[in-house]
């Protein structure tokens, strides 16, 4: 999985957000917020991780159970995909 | 020709008269070395026209030098920001709203019941973070009603508008005005660009005092507003 690299990562105001330029621009309008488990996912799709290894990180850093990360982890993606932030 | 925006020298050829009479309070004869380069050809704004063509040859140069003159800010701890600016007493508040709102009839009774008061930039003025200070700037792009000067002015705050029956203004933390802000503003295709704007806005936005107000268009909505973000 790789990101889009018309999208930057940024933290603005103690926020961190994912913000679409150029070509990305012109269709996605808006940001997106990283929340929690998303900004640990963004930065582990940033180092080109994969989706078990992306998985065991959320875990390290959440208490939860390894299915509800699962199912997050694949809402979130679908998202980003949707969105044509991942690839 | 030669002009100082923002401290900034800008190169630009212009050929329409809307431009040509709107930097005149901005033109530069000095020797400084240009910041920021804006040299298109004739049919740049020819093409922009037939994109655009309810828009005049003049008002797509006006609208196309603006928005690079924006984009390009960036490089210089600058973006700008769709408001009406009015200084008084040696600060500068800004108010911004979507297009309709009231930015410009609020800041107009300004000047009415804070006598001294003047308008910086009615609709785009420019910020730029110089020496550890916000200030504020006029720019030939000013809007419809061509009302800027050509100054900076340290910001004092920076105030979403909205209106309502009565008058309320609050602070509000940076964050919370992200969205407004990024829907006010000139967001640069270019990728290096974009970074350096977000990088200034991070700072505008846990810097500058950031306010909400509801207000009607009153003289009580201008003590509100006043007292609120003195």
């Amino acid at each position: 999985m790789r990101i889009n690299e018309n999208f930057i990562y940024k933290i603005i105001a103690g926020q961190p957000v994912v913000v679409p330029v150029g070509e990305a621009s012109k269709k996605l309008n808006g940001i997106i917020s990283l929340n929690g488990p998303a900004e640990v996912i963004w930065k582990c799709l940033e180092k080109g991780m994969e989706y078990d290894d992306i998985v065991s990180a959320v875990k390290a850093e959440y208490d939860a159970e390894t299915e509800v990360i699962k199912s997050d982890l694949d809402k979130f993606l679908a998202k980003l995909k949707a969105y044509g932030i991942v690839e | 020709m030669k002009l100082k925006v923002a401290d900034l020298t800008v190169d630009i050829n212009i050929k329409n008269d809307l431009l040509l009479s709107r930097v005149e309070p901005y033109l530069y004869s000095g020797d400084d070395e240009a910041d920021i380069v804006f040299t298109v050809s004739e049919k740049y704004y020819e093409d922009r026209q037939k994109e655009s063509p309810h828009l005049t040859l003049g008002e797509c140069e006006y609208l196309w030098s603006g928005g690079f003159f924006y984009e390009q800010l960036a490089k210089y701890n600058g973006l700008m920001l769709h408001a009406s600016c009015v200084e008084y007493g040696g600060k500068a508040y800004l108010f911004s709203a979507r297009s309709g709102t009231g930015k410009s009839t609020h800041t107009h009774l300004w000047l009415k019941y804070l006598p001294g008061s003047r308008i910086i930039n009615d609709d785009k003025p420019a910020i730029r973070l110089v020496d550890g200070v916000f200030y504020a700037y006029g720019t030939p792009w000013s809007g419809k009603t061509d009302e800027s000067i050509n100054i900076g002015v340290p910001i004092a705050g920076i105030c979403f508008l909205s209106r309502g029956s009565e008058n309320k203004i609050k602070r509000i933390p940076g964050i919370k005005a992200l969205k407004q802000f990024l829907d006010q503003t000139v967001r640069p295709y270019d990728k290096t660009l974009m970074d350096d704007m977000l990088e200034t806005l991070n700072l505008v936005l846990t810097n500058i005092p950031i306010y909400e107000m509801e207000c009607d268009m009153s003289e009580e909505a201008v003590q509100t507003a006043f007292n609120g973000m003195k």
